[in-house]
């Protein structure tokens, strides 16, 4: 296991938690795009979890979101769409690699073919990158 | 009865006509909800611009004081002549010209300007918009500048002998109608709680003090169209105005939690360089920092550019 940096561990939590309360107390409809622009803000945060060795639980965290969002998103949408955020293994070190891997091995567990999806994704990007 | 034999649908003629009717009537339909769909955003887009500075759609602003403009146009110049000498016939001519000369002496060294006064008594004026200044303001849109050339157009034609007084007469008129017109428009529209006769300005005073809000309240839609970041679409911008309201509860989460999560010891240890139980500062993730960090924001008083116009 890698020594989580500056624990980051600790924040990321709080983070997460924190948008997760934001969500479940808006007053207003929270809706799917709603959601999933909140995914993207939270793109900088994955990266830099990853950066700090911090193993995040993916499914974990789709389904606070889910519940959050009175489950008008499924937690399978929502997991993709983290994946979706999370950096290009390309750009990363060999120890930020391990735990990228680490992090999308439990998705990857519980629905099958996600790694394919996006190493193909990934593959494109460092091509278009080049 | 000799088509229907021949197997003829002879009916095939009105079915047709009957198929373009409906396809007509849809059309003009489909015609009616896009005016009353752009009547509705508009609205919401107003209602909604004070409050929350969303990005005004720039071109449904202006498309719909250039509208407003060109139907009053058409209005006063081409139809309405008739009205406007029956009015000229009626005697407000010579307050009308009063008013003129009234408006020559703005700017000028040792006269009160109307929009002095509006701001000496602007304790009782609320603005739910912060107004821009006319000098700050980069460039004004096409209402702004035909309305100029109306409003004032009475010190250039003071100042050319030759301009018959028929012709100024009816510029004031005209322009006092755009200017009317406009001014229900944006107060109805804006709920703007500027009340000239509430404030005790005199009637001949008031047309001074709406052109120059209604052309800073144009100039300000430019300002905020320049500096917003959001987009046009008004679906995107609520989305964007939920999306920063729950940020803004995340963040009060975040607060909380590390109010919580401090002990007053672990506090002193942390003030403590020397104390070995001085916890590793943590970083927050750029996340939870405001997008809009590096945009500056206006800064200006109203009151003062209301006194420097």
């Amino acid at each position: 296991m890698f020594r989580v940096l500056n624990r980051y561990d600790e924040v990321f939590q709080i983070e997460m938690d924190g948008w997760c309360f934001g969500v479940t107390n808006y007053p207003g409809e929270v809706s799917a795009q709603v959601v999933h622009r909140i995914i993207r803000l939270l793109a900088s945060s994955f990266q830099t979890a990853i950066e700090h060795n911090v193993v995040f639980d993916i499914l974990d965290l789709a389904s606070k979101f889910s519940v959050a969002a009175r489950c008008l998103v499924h937690e399978q949408e929502i997991a993709y769409s983290i994946i979706a955020q999370l950096p290009n293994p390309a750009n990363l070190h060999e120890d930020q690699q391990c735990v990228l891997g680490m992090v999308i091995d439990k998705v990857e567990q519980r629905y099958p073919g996600v790694l394919e999806t996006f190493y193909k994704r990934w593959q494109i990007g460092a091509r278009e990158a080049a | 009865m000799l088509r229907f034999l021949r197997g003829e649908p002879h009916s095939v003629v009105n079915v047709n006509d009957m198929e373009q009717n409906k396809a007509q009537q849809h059309h003009h339909e489909q015609q009616h909800d896009a005016a009353l769909r752009d009547d509705l955003t508009w609205t919401q887009y107003i209602t909604n611009l004070a409050a929350n500075k969303l990005a005004p759609p720039k071109s449904q602003t202006s498309k719909v004081l250039e509208d407003f403009l060109s139907r009053l146009s058409e209005e006063l110049y081409e139809k309405g002549e008739g009205r406007i000498r029956e009015r000229l016939g009626g005697g407000d001519g010579a307050s009308d010209k009063d008013r003129a000369f009234q408006s020559s002496d703005v700017g000028k060294e040792g006269s009160v300007s109307p929009i002095g006064l509006a701001a000496a008594n602007a304790d009782t004026m609320t603005l739910e918009q912060p107004l821009v200044g006319q000098q700050e303001a980069p460039q004004l849109t096409m209402a702004t500048a035909k309305m100029e050339s109306f409003s004032f157009s009475g010190n250039q034609d003071l100042a050319r002998p030759t301009s018959s007084v028929q012709q100024l007469h009816q510029e004031i008129i005209a322009g006092n109608r755009w200017i009317d017109v406009l001014w229900q428009f944006i107060a109805a529209h804006q709920k703007r709680l500027v009340d000239p006769e509430r404030l005790g300005i005199e009637p001949s005073e008031r047309m001074d003090i709406q052109v120059e809000l209604i052309r800073q309240i144009a100039a300000s839609y430019d300002k905020l169209g320049m500096l917003t970041r959001l987009p046009d679409s008004l679906s995107e911008a609520r989305e964007l105005k939920v999306v920063d309201d729950i940020r803004t509860m995340a963040l009060v989460y975040v607060t909380r939690s590390l109010m919580d999560v401090a002990s007053p010891s672990e506090i002193a240890d942390d003030n403590d360089e020397t104390s070995p139980k001085k916890r590793q500062s943590i970083e927050f993730p750029r996340s939870v920092i405001s997008p809009y960090e590096g945009i500056q924001p206006i800064e200006f008083d109203p009151m003062e550019l209301l006194v420097n116009v």
